[in-house]
């Protein structure tokens, strides 16, 4: 479940759209917050879906949010 | 923590509990009275029952999300465990039963439903455990 290869943005993104708090992301993108925390550490990969309504929300394209090495 | 937490650290709460009631109970039993008495005990064992209570004391949360696809992942990696774990005990108690009677041998017809029992208990114990395990022991990943 943990990804080393994918990073994200997600943290910095918040704090550019208003200090979006976790609680307010979650909610938008309708996981709950434990959720949110696991995917900003890197512990938790999202899924395709989840990955995009997260960008949408941000009005990003994915990979804005997400980036994934070659490892 | 999560519902799921709560719920598998009750189940782990219960099953020590009153594991630890019945083998106290028998034990003490065995040790005054004899084996035979002790067995009349063993249906304090009904007591792992409580364990179904978890569903309605944690209750779903009305609106808002409270599950969700890593929730599902969780719970679905803990239970493949679960099973795993079971299936290689349940095979190796047939094996060790099958080994140490041999052939002629029989089993006591009340043997079955403890053995049922003790199936039931490593799939909630392993599962509950799993579950803790994953979400990071309630640590800073499993903060609500």
């Amino acid at each position: 479940m943990a990804s080393s290869e994918l990073s994200n943005n997600i943290r910095r993104l918040r704090f550019e759209n208003g200090e979006m708090t976790q609680q307010q992301l979650a909610d938008k993108v309708g996981v709950t917050r434990q959720t949110i925390i696991a995917i900003e550490a890197g512990k938790y990969a999202p899924s395709l879906p989840l990955a995009f309504r997260i960008a949408r929300t941000f009005n990003v394209p994915i990979e804005q949010v997400f980036q994934y090495e070659d490892r | 923590m999560n519902r799921l937490q709560k719920m598998a650290l009750y189940n782990l709460i219960v099953i020590a509990i009153v594991l630890l009631i019945v083998v106290l109970v028998v034990g003490l039993i065995y040790h005054y009275q004899g084996l035979q008495e002790a067995r009349e005990a063993i249906p304090l064992a009904g007591l792992f029952g409580l364990l179904g209570l978890s569903g309605v004391l944690f209750r779903k949360k009305r609106g808002g999300t409270d599950f969700d696809e890593r929730d599902q992942l969780i719970l679905r990696k803990s239970t493949a465990v679960a099973y795993s774990v079971f299936w290689v005990a349940w095979i190796a108690a047939s094996m060790t039963i099958w080994a140490v009677l041999r052939r002629r041998g029989t089993v006591r017809v009340d043997i079955l439903p403890i053995m049922v029992l003790i199936g039931g208990l490593i799939v909630v114990t392993v599962q509950s455990v799993a579950i803790l395990a994953q979400y990071g022991w309630g640590g800073k990943c499993g903060k609500q």
